[in-house]
């Protein structure tokens, strides 16, 4: 097994320590940072998601994967940095007023940051103006926007008409999921994207992204 | 029939002279029904013993009495008589922009304990902090406060007559992902790092958890309520494992069981979401009576219809339709063509009732609930 599929079991299995490791001993090895992340660490993610959107894989392994993804990432993004390797986009993402519900946006965030993407996490109970801070400061192409409640997914639409009242609505594309979440009221508040678990977020996003 | 016996036969897998239809209206419609801000329900002062309030409790059952549905009674339990010298939480609370800010805080000799809930006017209450921060510290602190047994409880419950013969008297016990997450601050990310990073502490804690739970369970089970409820919303496969729920679940609801059927109690499973892969696990694995709410996509993945053509001799089946979507937005004429569906699906030679997933909205139509009881009273006819 060469390195770059040792580092994607490793992260497949969760296991922080032998993921950092092994990423250590490839960059210790001359191994570029970004085949590093993209043959190691992502293609390792790129099965977890695939395993998780077909019911294989639950959602407590998911998350000592990203940990094992994590331990990886911490060796190897100053190097990407230092060669101004570019992300494949940027999503600001958050649950919305008075909903306090985060695990399924922050499957969202760890599946985004497993597939490349730089992630901006607002949190929980995020208001509009939370929203517009973040739009005008990180100049994001994509915004995600979560709830679990019956009674808080109305915020959503809430903040795609400031949006468009503040002309930032051509600047990001809008995402929305969450369990009461459903294709018809993501298309009824205007947004974008609508993913119904975090595995497929990644692949909505990438599709808004090239039809940007 | 009373609603309870009617309840109760179809917990025991037989036929009742109809469908009992026991949707899971708790909290939010009930408390939207009384016009009231929901913190003014909860936080009303009374020495409750168990989930909610004592006029929540009340509040449910003039709900139940509206409806004129099958009543499933979950917020009463036995009072823990605690020793002398137990630390306790004592509660402070505060008024805040959205409503109200109860803090608690239990002074141990090993440091404080605390924690933080907020209750809103017109939302379900939230818990910002919880008491285990420092996983190993304040769990000796915890320890403390729950005390390492024996415990005691009184002998009888003090709400049993409330609910009546409108339905079933069902104390709850939490099974251990849920007892965790209640107290462990951090969210179930923390919970499953937890599991993950500390599996040897993780067995200690679960050692004391089992302890308590089963003295609690013998405890219920001697003052014979209706049936034990054993609540596992956070085992849901929404969110946990089947590897989990063997590791954790299993044990208690395999020995709670037991304990319940010799006192001739019934135990029953609460677990939404997405759980169908516990289905049977639960069916071949333990002696659990009753399991809901089974819930159809989206929320779960349960085909009512196959749980109950596999699982139909082994547990009594409640459940399944769709709060957060179908209960909220369908017309009271697809209610209706739902519940008939289900009705042919799973109720044959008894042991189903007509309910819901979990928790109807706060907004949920009252006119879908009716449709339900309707078509209960009308096509469920045995």
């Amino acid at each position: 097994m060469d390195r770059y599929a040792e580092i994607a079991q490793h992260v497949q299995n969760g296991y922080s320590e032998k993921a950092r490791k092994a990423v250590e001993a490839a960059l210790a090895e001359g191994c570029p940072a970004g085949r590093v992340l993209k043959e190691g660490l992502i293609a390792g993610m790129e099965v977890v998601a695939a395993k998780f959107k077909s019911g294989q894989m639950f959602l407590p392994e998911v998350l000592a994967v990203a940990g094992a993804m994590k331990a990886g990432m911490e060796l190897v993004k100053p190097l990407l940095v230092a060669a101004n390797h570019e992300p494949l986009g940027k999503v600001v993402l958050g649950t919305v007023r008075g909903d306090m519900h985060d695990i399924g946006k922050n499957l969202v965030a760890i599946m985004l940051q497993g597939a490349g993407f730089d992630v901006v996490d607002l949190g929980t109970d995020v208001r509009v103006e939370k929203f517009i801070e973040a739009i005008e400061r990180e100049n994001p192409d994509i915004i995600g926007m979560s709830a679990l409640l019956t009674t808080t997914m109305v915020h959503m639409k809430t903040v795609i008409e400031v949006l468009k009242q503040r002309d930032l609505r051509t600047r990001v594309k809008v995402i929305v999921g969450g369990a009461p979440i459903s294709k018809n009221f993501a298309s009824e508040i205007g947004a974008d994207g609508y993913a119904r678990d975090a595995a497929t977020a990644v692949d909505v996003v990438k599709d808004l992204l090239d039809n940007k | 029939m009373t609603s309870k016996e009617r309840l109760m036969t179809a917990f025991r897998r037989k036929k009742a002279d109809r469908v009992p239809v026991c949707p899971d209206i708790s909290v939010m419609v009930p408390a939207k029904r009384t016009g009231r801000p929901f913190h003014e329900l909860f936080l009303d002062g009374s020495d409750h013993t168990g989930w909610t309030s004592e006029t929540y409790t009340k509040v449910y059952v003039d709900t139940v009495k509206y409806f004129g549905m099958d009543g499933w009674y979950v917020y009463g339990g036995l009072k823990e008589i605690r020793p002398p010298d137990a630390p306790e939480f004592i509660d402070t609370i505060e008024t805040v922009q959205d409503g109200k800010l109860v803090k608690r805080i239990c002074h141990t000799r090993l440091g404080d304990l605390t924690e933080e809930e907020m209750f809103f006017a017109d939302e379900p209450p939230w818990k910002e902090t919880k008491p285990v921060k420092d996983l190993k510290e304040d769990f000796k602190k915890l320890k403390l406060w729950m005390g390492t047994g024996p415990w005691k409880y009184e002998a009888t419950f003090r709400d049993r007559d409330r609910i009546g013969n409108l339905g079933v008297y069902s104390p709850v016990v939490p099974v251990f992902q849920d007892w965790w997450f209640n107290l462990r601050h951090g969210g179930f990310e923390r919970c499953f790092m937890d599991f993950h990073e500390e599996e040897e502490f993780m067995e200690e804690v679960h050692e004391l958890y089992l302890e308590w739970a089963l003295a609690y369970v013998r405890a219920l089970a001697k003052a014979h309520p209706d049936e034990v409820m054993f609540g596992g919303s956070s085992a849901s496969l929404s969110i946990s494992s089947p590897a989990l729920f063997r590791k954790y679940e299993l044990p208690l609801l395999q020995q709670a069981a037991k304990i319940c059927h010799e006192e001739g109690v019934l135990a029953h499973l609460h677990v939404c979401g997405r759980s169908w892969e516990l289905v049977e696990i639960v069916a071949e694995e333990t002696d659990i009576d009753v399991m809901e709410p089974m819930e159809e996509p989206p929320g779960g993945n349960v085909d009512i219809a196959e749980a109950k053509r596999r699982f139909g001799n082994k547990l009594c089946i409640k459940g399944n339709i769709n709060t957060f979507d179908f209960m909220l937005n369908a017309t009271p004429e697809q209610v209706k063509e739902k519940c008939r569906r289900l009705i042919d699906a799973a109720a044959a030679d008894g042991g189903f009732v007509l309910s819901t997933g979990d928790q109807c909205g706060r907004d949920t139509p009252h006119e879908n609930i009716f449709a339900m009881v309707e078509v209960a009273e009308t096509y469920g006819r045995y």
